[in-house]
């Protein structure tokens, strides 16, 4: 008998159906991936299980209907789940954090959950850290391994992963992965929402795949391949051609020179980096999360001042921090966290579509904001980047996390950016939604701006960068140039120096590698 | 849109239905003391002109609180900015030269729209300056700003024949005139009446409301957008004090001509109650303020009448309020958007 079957269970948010009449199966100890694009109705599909959103249909928990009506009682049944979107409060300690999910008697025996997090902690095999420290100073990577712990820490038979992989170093993922599989072996069921291929194969055991709200297909790992998977998954569209481009080497349009950012107590966040970006160029920051990229993307954006050393966009140097001086200098920028810093979810798709200081100043004019102007320019974001959404007056809040990436991207394409800075740009999207956005990169260089990309996805820098420097405890080396030593990047972003015949050199002079 | 009105209509029926129980519990009869408030409020031109001058403050003063909220500032502070906009046009008022009628009252609603500015702006440098929060120096300024009328009555602003703790009154070029003989209803209430579509204007066709709704849902991703979102707020408290003050100064001018130190009734209270019934949208506002100033202005009817305390229209507002904010929270909204 399965652990959870699903029987006719159908979603809609208002008049838009998310989830049609879905049949699913899930047997205690195995993995089950479900792969879709965005939009598909994974993400959908998981909340209903976990209680998130009304849901039409049955649901049968060890072969008793149940109803699963809120997360507590989806927990109550054994079911944990760990979304892509961090649940924890950045003020509290992850103690605290930890404390709040298993706690709930009038007192709280700190002690005895540090205790305890500690021994399930190793139990998995998951590094943790300080668990003293606020999760608000946590970098990413530490904070999903907490989510993760904090769905384990009481007694669950149904584990659901949301992109669990999705902000993780290769390494990091070789963790979860052994820490996932003897999970499964103890009889625990997971499911695992992904759109990386190789991790199906690596790790599930069957997979689900849906698209537009519907499972199109159920197969075994052994049964399928890559390829039928991807075929199954996005329908019927052309594999992405990668382009080369000739190397361009026009004006510098950024230049870094021995850039530092010290914190309070004086250490250094950001240790002397200093990049030249040219025109036409896209320049890639790879590197393991926490290493600085948050800090290069702070300054780059006007976030935040350097505390030390000059830094210049097409030659003007930039002084003090100040977000609408480095926007008007035509910086265009996609955030990685696109919910909090990218839109304004109670906002419609056309406001969202001008929420940037150059392209609402294009819609505005003495007699004001032109909203048919604005509505106008909206549609065709929606058409050229193939956005779903209901209509352009919808809340952004009702978009899926690619169709409103590929909003915030267009809207920084329509600005015709001399430096577009990209953080994780393509974190949590489906292999369509980042084909568009990679394809929307490279268009930058078309026109003769410049990139500058930050990921802590090596495939993607690897596949879009001219040039590379890998951040490494806020240092950043050189990765060279195309074509790329993956190996060599791998090793800097452990923080190991390939071998070589002269030290690696900084990143003043381009072109070299 | 259709669901917020829903909303708003639920939470004043459950209010009115509230304020019911509560007289039936007093062992009154609701129906007579309701059909008394309506008839005194509506039932003659005087109760009319009455609900227009009880509305015409907790519409300009609503206002100002729906727009502060928009920007996601929490300004408790329109009573304080309300009183400070009525003493600064009373000083202003009661010190200028003779003028005439078309310059005088200008000049004093000015006077009165500045005073009221400065208060929120002291709040709204203390927020952007040194991170203090405005919930709590908006409040902490309405008692300095009560503190000092009552100091000015008794001193340099008391009336010149010394015999109240009150102002001279305004003279005949600073009061705004009203418009028909016996009855209270001014022409400030064609400025409120004008400031609604203003407003709205202001909220959803300019690039300043852009930007100030943008701010006050997500100031960082407003920061992101490349907006100027700390002057934008710091504009934004000052509009909203500048509403406020204007709110005191045409109370002052048109009614009671003279400042003491129970000059408002809570006016910037209530209209923290009237912005969040009219969904912090300007004709909203407006129909709550009618909703309100009906209200208040047929209570003594009601007290007269069917023997219910007037008070009752308190308890009316109020459940009102907790209504809103409980079908806000039912329906799973981050109520703390409205409240």
């Amino acid at each position: 008998m399965p652990l959870l079957s699903l029987r006719a269970v159908s979603v809609s948010y208002d008049d838009v159906s998310a989830l049609r009449s879905t049949d699913l199966d899930i047997e205690a100890g195995e993995i089950r991936a479900v792969l879709g694009e965005n939009g598909a109705g994974k993400s959908t599909l998981m909340n209903a299980i976990y209680g998130m959103v009304a849901a039409k249909g049955e649901f049968l928990w060890d072969g008793r209907r149940v109803a699963i009506d809120n997360p507590a009682e989806a927990r109550n049944l054994g079911i944990g789940m760990v979304h892509q979107e961090f649940a924890l409060v950045e003020a509290l300690t992850v103690t605290e954090n930890l404390a709040l999910a298993v706690e709930d008697g009038t007192f709280v025996d700190y002690d005895r959950v540090r205790q305890t997090a500690r021994r399930r902690a190793d139990e998995l095999g998951l590094d943790i850290g300080d668990v003293d420290l606020e999760v608000g100073e946590l970098p990413v990577g530490s904070r999903q391994r907490i989510e993760i712990l904090k769905a384990l820490l009481t007694e669950v038979r149904l584990l659901i992963l949301d992109e669990p992989t999705a902000v993780l170093t290769p390494s990091e993922i070789e963790q979860l992965f052994a820490v996932l599989r003897p999970l499964r072996d103890s009889g625990v069921a997971i499911l695992l929402i992904t759109h990386k291929l190789g991790e199906v194969m690596a790790l599930a055991d069957s997979v689900t795949v849906l698209r537009r709200g519907a499972v199109v297909a159920e197969r075994s790992i052994a049964d399928t391949s890559q390829d039928e998977l991807a075929r199954l998954m996005v329908g019927d569209m052309p594999p992405s051609q990668e382009v080369e481009r000739p190397p361009a080497r026009g004006t510098m349009m950024l230049e870094l020179t021995a850039v530092s950012l010290r914190d309070k107590p004086g250490r250094a966040r950001l240790d002397e980096i200093s990049l030249e970006v040219a025109a036409g160029e896209i320049f890639g920051i790879a590197g393991v999360d926490g290493n600085g990229q948050q800090e290069v993307y702070e300054i780059l954006t006007g976030h935040t001042a350097a505390t030390a050393g000059t830094w210049r966009l097409a030659g003007d140097i930039v002084h003090g921090a100040s977000v609408e001086a480095v926007s008007n200098h035509g910086v265009a920028v996609i955030p990685p966290e696109r919910r909090r810093d990218g839109a304004v979810l109670d906002m419609a798709v056309w406001e969202n579509a001008i929420l940037d200081g150059q392209i609402l100043a294009l819609h505005t004019s003495k007699k004001g904001l032109d909203q048919n102007r604005a509505q106008t320019f909206a549609a065709e974001l929606v058409d050229r980047y193939r956005i779903v959404c209901s209509s352009t007056e919808a809340t952004a809040d009702s978009l899926s996390g690619g169709n409103l990436q590929k909003l915030i991207v267009g809207r920084a394409m329509a600005r015709r950016p001399k430096l577009l800075v990209a953080f994780n740009p393509t974190r949590g999207l489906d292999l369509g939604a980042a084909r568009d956005v990679h394809q929307a990169i490279r268009g930058v260089t078309q026109w003769g701006g410049a990139v500058l990309l930050i990921s802590t996805d090596l495939d993607e820098v690897l596949a879009l960068s001219d040039r590379v420097g890998v951040l490494y405890r806020g240092q950043l080396t050189d990765g060279g140039s195309r074509p790329f030593a993956r190996t060599d990047v791998g090793l800097l972003m452990g923080g190991i120096r390939p071998a070589r015949d002269t030290p690696a050199p900084t990143l003043g002079t381009a072109g070299d590698g | 849109m259709g669901e917020r009105l829903a909303t708003s209509a639920l939470a004043g029926g459950l209010g009115l239905a509230a304020g019911a129980l509560a007289i039936v519990l007093g062992g009154g009869n609701p129906f007579t003391a309701y059909a008394a408030l309506v008839e005194g409020a509506l039932g003659s031109s005087y109760g009319w002109s009455e609900v227009a001058v009880k509305s015409c403050p907790l519409a300009i003063t609503g206002l100002a609180v729906a727009l502060a909220f928009r920007a996601g500032i929490w300004n408790i502070g329109a009573e304080g900015q309300l009183v400070a906009g009525a003493l600064l046009a009373v000083w202003f008022g009661t010190s200028m030269p003779t003028l005439p009628a078309l310059l005088g009252i200008p000049l004093t609603m000015i006077a009165a729209a500045l005073g009221g500015a400065l208060v929120a702006a002291a709040a709204g440098a203390l927020k952007l300056r040194r991170n203090v929060d405005e919930v709590i120096s908006t409040i902490m300024l309405n008692f300095i700003i009560l503190g000092l009328v009552g100091f000015l009555v008794q001193g340099p602003l008391m009336e010149s024949a010394a015999r109240y703790p009150q102002s001279d009154a305004l003279p005949a070029y600073a009061q705004l005139p009203r418009l028909i003989t016996g009855m209270r209803v001014h022409v400030g209430i064609g400025i409120a009446l004008a400031l609604i579509p203003l407003a709205a204007i202001l909220l959803y066709r300019t690039r300043f409301g852009f930007v100030m709704r943008a701010s006050g849902s997500n100031p960082a991703a407003a920061r992101t957008a490349g907006f100027a979102v700390n002057r934008t707020l710091f504009q934004t408290f000052v509009l909203s004090g500048a509403l406020a003050g204007l709110a005191g100064g045409i109370e002052v001018s048109a009614i009671t001509h003279r400042m003491y130190e129970s000059f408002s009734p809570g006016y910037g209270y209530t209209a923290i109650a009237v912005a969040l019934l009219g969904r912090l949208d300007p004709v909203g506002v407006l129909v709550a303020a009618l909703l309100f100033g009906v209200l208040e202005a047929g209570s003594s009817s009601m007290q007269r009448v069917a023997g219910v305390s007037s008070v009752l229209v308190s308890l009316v507002q109020a459940c009102i309020i907790l209504a809103l904010a409980a079908i806000e929270h039912r329906r799973g909204r981050r109520s703390d958007r409205w409240l």
